[in-house]
């Protein structure tokens, strides 16, 4: 009777024409009723072989392998995030899994990027841990170096290099302490082994920061950029990049491959599982990528994108063309780009 | 020789000083690389100065309801907390809070001073005034999933009290509920209350 009374709640929520009582019908239900999709997850995520490698965990959380060194991206890796929107998949990779990492990256203070017990469950592999400025106050005391990275300053140790860069988000946590937590949200480039790799955290879509970004770091081979939530878009406009946004994106920092994150792992929007590939799809095949690449990677798929000993060509792209009206608006293409097939390994 | 050069090196001095560009263009660019120590990367403290939410928070307040030799009671809990140390926040972050209290620092692990304000009507009809001190555990999620409370406080009704009272917290602390004991009164020994907490 009880399961029933919460059924019917969800789905008069979700079924309203209210998207904040449809997002919050769809969380409700899914709390209650939906088990995470299982995946095959990674055991071994890194590769000797590999020169750049990434493995999707899942939403922003993604293992980055640079030569040796190896880069976690928000980590999470809970049933829930903020006790209430429950995980729609296993995470790609268990935390007991994990190698140790040389820097996890924290790009602002939310529940699914900030993820306290995340934190805990890995704390004695984590060698350095960055957050945006004002992070520190909602960390707690881990036994890792902590530290706090304004836009626009680096860290660098061990041929490793991480620069926080200026992106659009808001940097509460709560809601209520939005008029104190005002500073708390980065994205990051991290330089080793001659290769950058921009994570873009979770972003609204802001030309001049993401051409600023490809301008003071050329040659970005890897940008990890969020595609979701899509809708409703009047309120996420100001807050998260649709996939057509983040084509431009990828398009302005003038990166080589861009791996798509931040979508179908929790319900926090009014979309359906599948709808931000989708339009990804729509939004590639409207610009002309080649050579660039678009690379969707399925959680707890490792692709290894750059091979050891393996050299970079040169990065001559088409200029990318400035759009005021509309982002996603590079040159169009008579045919869609044609994707190259990654090096992909299942051992 | 040696005049020349003698009026000439703080002529240069000044002219630099004068023109920081033209300084600037000789030397080289500041580096772009924080390199070690880390203590350079200093930690930014937001200002935890009351504002809208906080004093909503303030304003609204707890239900609760009392238990004693009368009928229960339905009644309504105000609470301010002057001061909270917390031992869970970073080390590299103040442990101090001042009356605003963001809800790391409590659910964490905190010790607080708070005062509450009950007011009680139909069979207890009363109002108490309770100056204690709180502390709180983390539990599960470093507390933002889970914590516990336990805490002491005193009050004054014919003659002087004391209550103490245990609670958990959930939702980053937001949500949570408390019993406070007081085996000498037998008009209000027992009240629970049910708290929806907003920095405060």
């Amino acid at each position: 009777m009880k399961a029933r009374l919460i059924l019917a709640l969800a789905l008069a929520l979700g079924g309203s024409g209210c998207a904040v009582a449809k997002i919050g019908g769809r969380g409700l239900g899914s709390f209650f009723f939906d088990s995470p999709r299982p995946v095959k997850q990674e055991k071994k995520p890194v590769r000797p072989d590999a020169r750049l490698a990434v493995v999707w965990v899942g939403h922003a959380t993604a293992l980055v392998q640079i030569g040796d060194k190896v880069i976690l991206t928000d980590p999470v890796f809970t049933k829930t995030v903020g006790q209430v929107s429950k995980r729609l998949v296993e995470p790609g990779i268990l935390p007991e899994d994990l190698p140790p990492i040389d820097a996890v990256l924290v790009s602002h203070l939310h529940y699914d990027h900030l993820s306290l017990g995340s934190l805990s469950l890995i704390e004695e592999k984590v060698r350095a841990l960055f957050l945006p400025p004002t992070g520190l106050t909602y960390l707690t005391d881990f036994r890792f170096p902590a530290l706090e990275l304004r836009p626009g300053t680096s860290w660098e140790r061990d041929g490793l290099k991480v620069t926080a860069v200026p992106v659009e988000h808001v940097g509460y946590r709560y809601g209520v302490d939005r008029e104190h937590m005002t500073e708390g949200f980065t994205g990051y480039v991290v330089e080793a082994d001659g290769i950058k790799v921009y994570f873009g955290g979770d972003t609204a879509y802001d030309q001049r920061l993401f051409v600023s970004a490809g301008k003071a770091f050329p040659d970005i081979e890897l940008a990890l950029l969020p595609i979701a939530p899509i809708e409703p878009r009047s309120f996420m406009r100001g807050y998260h990049m649709d996939p057509r946004e983040a084509v431009q994106a990828f398009v302005d920092l003038g990166a080589r491959r861009m791996v798509p994150i931040h979508y179908d792992t929790f319900v926090n929007s009014a979309d359906e599982p599948g709808d931000a590939l989708r339009a990804l799809a729509a939004a590639e095949a409207e610009v002309k990528l080649a050579p660039r690449e678009v690379v969707p990677v399925a959680v707890g798929e490792r692709r290894v994108l750059v091979k050891k000993g393996e050299k970079l060509e040169p990065m001559k792209f088409p200029p990318p063309r400035a759009s005021s009206a509309s982002p996603a608006s590079a040159p169009p293409s008579s045919e869609p780009a044609k994707k190259k097939p990654a090096d992909d390994d299942d051992d | 020789m040696r005049l020349g050069s003698f009026i000439a090196a703080p002529l240069v001095l000044v002219v630099s000083l004068a023109a920081p560009g033209a300084a600037r263009a000789e030397s080289p660019p500041p580096a772009r690389t924080v390199s070690a120590p880390e203590l350079r990367h200093e930690p930014t403290s937001p200002s935890w100065a009351p504002g809208i939410a906080w004093l909503a928070g303030e304003l609204v307040p707890s239900p609760a309801l009392a238990f004693g030799d009368r009928a229960p009671s339905f009644g309504l809990r105000w609470q301010v907390t002057p001061l909270l140390w917390s031992w869970g926040v970073h080390r590299a972050v103040s442990p101090w809070r001042f009356a605003v209290i963001d809800p790391v620092a409590r659910f964490s692990g905190s010790l607080e001073l708070y005062a509450t304000y009950d007011w009680f009507f139909g069979g207890v009809h009363d109002t108490l005034i309770r100056p204690g001190v709180r502390a709180t555990l983390p539990l599960v999620h470093r507390g933002e999933y889970l914590a516990a409370s336990f805490g002491t406080s005193y009050y004054e009704r014919e003659k002087a009290r004391v209550a103490w009272d245990a609670g958990f917290w959930i939702l980053s602390g937001f949500v949570g509920a408390t019993a406070t004991f007081a085996p000498e009164d037998a008009r209000v020994r027992t009240i629970a209350t049910f708290h929806l907490r907003v920095l405060h």
